[in-house]
């Protein structure tokens, strides 16, 4: 059976589906915060994409089929872990409030730990409001 | 007169007249020594790029200061030879100020954007008292701005 072709687009729905119920839990500020981020990573991947893009070293406009493509030359030519491909993805591709609501996020979301995970109303007040920028930058940007 | 260790070499003009070492022996011993060389050189450049990770951190903070943004605490943290990661622990009310946090954020982004030697990426959170410092430092962050113990 041929493989299914992978929607990104669908995840960040799925993503935004698991944040929406754990909101109205009201139980699961963590959680919350961890599938505002991964329904954000989710919906990068698939509004902006096939594009041309900035390539990551070049001083030139290279089209990019997907985020794997786009991630794949910044592995080449820059390297880093996964979340620096995207970060630097949204600080070069997008316009300066997403970025900064995205750098909100990943800081909300990956300094929590320094905190044993416990969430102030106003760091989910962040993650929500992040998302919520997001979501709609890349739907206006839809490719 | 042309011993076996000249032909094995075949430096053309040039005869052993010393030690006879083998190329392997020969190989070892310059290794060795220029590798230790070439140690302290790359821990002078990696020296160098941490204090230079150290500089721009301390220059955020200067530069909050100005905006009015109160910095609780820093930590910094060696990701590889020339990146760096900087925690900035901002005063809970500033941090939760949208207008402060995105200065914040915008000044961090320039002072990264204007240092070439090295990477340096700034996270910034709230102070609480739910933090704990056994958790940043089990993270990598090894230093804290302005320890006794540095």
């Amino acid at each position: 059976m041929p493989q299914k072709k992978y929607d990104a687009f669908k995840h960040a729905s799925h993503n935004l589906k698991a944040h929406n119920v754990l909101k109205k839990a009201e139980e699961f500020p963590d959680w919350e915060v961890t599938t505002a981020f991964y329904s954000c990573l989710k919906f990068f991947e698939g509004s902006l994409f096939p594009c041309e893009y900035q390539h990551p070293t070049k001083d030139e406009k290279v089209e990019y089929k997907s985020y794997n493509e786009y991630r794949s030359a910044f592995n080449r030519f820059v390297g880093g872990n996964p979340h620096d491909a995207m970060k630097f993805f949204v600080k070069n591709n997008t316009d300066e409030d997403t970025w900064l609501s995205y750098k909100e996020l990943y800081d909300t979301c990956h300094d929590s730990r320094y905190k044993n995970y416990v969430i102030h109303p106003e760091d989910l007040k962040i993650a929500q409001n992040s998302l919520a920028t997001i979501k709609a930058y890349c739907i206006e940007n839809q490719k | 007169m042309t011993n076996a260790l000249d032909i094995q070499l075949n430096l053309l003009d040039f005869g052993v007249i010393g030690e006879e070492l083998s190329i392997s022996e020969l190989l070892h011993s310059s290794y060795i020594r220029g590798r230790e060389d070439l140690i302290k050189e790359i821990e002078k450049d990696f020296q160098n790029n941490l204090q230079s990770a150290a500089q721009s951190s301390s220059l955020l903070k200067s530069k909050l200061q100005e905006e009015d943004i109160e910095v609780n605490d820093m930590y910094l943290k060696v990701v590889d030879f020339n990146t760096f990661k900087c925690l900035v622990v901002l005063k809970e009310e500033d941090f939760y100020s949208k207008d402060k946090r995105r200065k914040s954020y915008v000044v961090s982004d320039h002072i990264n954007n204007t240092t070439n030697r090295i990477e340096l990426d700034f996270s910034m959170m709230a102070f609480s008292d739910e933090l704990v410092v056994e958790n940043i430092k089990s993270d990598g962050f090894i230093f804290k701005y302005a320890s006794e113990k540095v």
